[in-house]
């Protein structure tokens, strides 16, 4: 019977440490303050914005077109810039991490030309599960997409072979690991990470900033 | 079973929950993602808190040693070959899902040589001995 007590008790003892701990933890490890210089390089000029300049709020997400979690968010980035429209802006960075899918950010870029970026972009995550199998992007898949939504897609190929797209998704990636970007999608909302990754997160880290 | 053997399969459980506990900790707590090694040893070290747990509770202290020894070895083999991997004495073959995180990674490094698989190393080794003790010397034992 005793011993049965011992037992007990030490498996309170330890799962209640396991909790304070984590309850501590958790409070002594909030983010630390970003760095002027790496508030700057969160959203440079070259990406693809959504809502006023002089936002209150600013959320950077770091994407990858290949990747299903960004599908499954990129719904509710875009419900924030309609519902608090001209109070929140969104800014893409690119963070190709699954092979092939760097062509794929590519085309996307090259059809800003067109100004038909954020057509095929919707286009292309919607329609993700007809290009990206066993996480590698199918880029030559990617076509009938962007035909679909009415890119030129003569124009995007040539497009496409513009130096300054590579000097772009290079930028993004050096900024992206500068800022200690490893999984996708990665916000940023002002300047603070998303710590606890998830969709109510997220809404309550933009609320807390409006 | 001996009061003494009874205090040892307590410790090992205790040492086998410290390290559940723990492991959980990292993965939970502060969102360090478990490579496949760490996976290997979870699979092993999670089951003997209740192997052991039951034999506490149910004065088979004996058996639950017996029962939890391979499964003991098996954990420890599996830290032994990830803290060589980390020291750099065994080369990582090349890891089949690009999405996971390679084993050779470090997350903890306390006092320059306490690692993740170090712990569980020093755990699996404790619990290994306890419970090699506790059957050797309970060979006489009905129980």
């Amino acid at each position: 019977m005793r011993q049965k007590l011992i037992v007990a008790l030490s498996v309170v003892a330890l799962v209640g440490a396991f909790f304070l701990g984590s309850k501590a933890y958790l409070q002594s490890n909030s983010a630390p303050a970003m760095s002027a210089e790496e508030k700057m390089r969160l959203a440079p000029s070259h990406a693809p914005t959504l809502g006023p300049a002089d936002a209150k709020v600013t959320l950077v997400e770091f994407f990858d077109p290949a990747c299903g979690t960004c599908a499954q968010f990129s719904p509710l980035t875009k419900a924030f810039v309609k519902e608090y429209e001209g109070k929140l802006r969104l800014v893409l960075r690119y963070a190709p991490f699954h092979e092939g899918s760097q062509t794929v950010v590519t085309m996307l870029e090259a059809a800003k030309a067109q100004g038909k970026y954020w057509e095929a972009l919707e286009a292309v995550l919607l329609y993700q599960n007809s290009w990206v199998f066993n996480h590698r992007a199918y880029p030559e898949r990617v076509w009938p997409i962007l035909e679909h939504v009415g890119v030129d897609i003569k124009a995007l190929e040539e497009a496409m072979k513009n130096p300054e797209i590579q000097a772009v998704i290079a930028q993004d990636i050096a900024d992206g690991k500068a800022l200690g970007v490893t999984k996708t999608p990665s916000f940023f909302v002002n300047g603070k990470p998303l710590e606890r990754f998830g969709y109510d997160p997220l809404v309550q880290l933009v609320k807390s900033a409006l | 079973m001996t009061k003494k053997l009874n205090v040892l399969l307590f410790f090992a459980w205790i040492v086998a929950m410290v390290a559940t506990l723990g492991s959980l900790f990292f993965s939970e707590v502060m969102y360090f993602i478990p490579c496949t090694m760490c996976w290997y040893q979870r699979i092993a070290m999670y089951p003997l808190v209740l192997l052991l747990g039951q034999g506490l509770l149910t004065n088979q202290g004996v058996t639950s040693a017996r029962f939890g020894l391979p499964i003991a070895f098996v954990g420890w083999f599996f830290a032994a070959y990830h803290t060589l991997l980390h020291a750099g004495l065994i080369e990582e073959e090349a890891v089949p899902c690009s999405q996971g995180v390679p084993c050779s990674v470090k997350y903890i490094e306390w006092f320059g040589f306490i690692s993740i698989p170090v712990l569980s190393l020093a755990a699996f080794t404790l619990i290994v001995g306890a419970l090699f003790f506790i059957r050797r010397n309970a060979r006489c034992d009905k129980n």
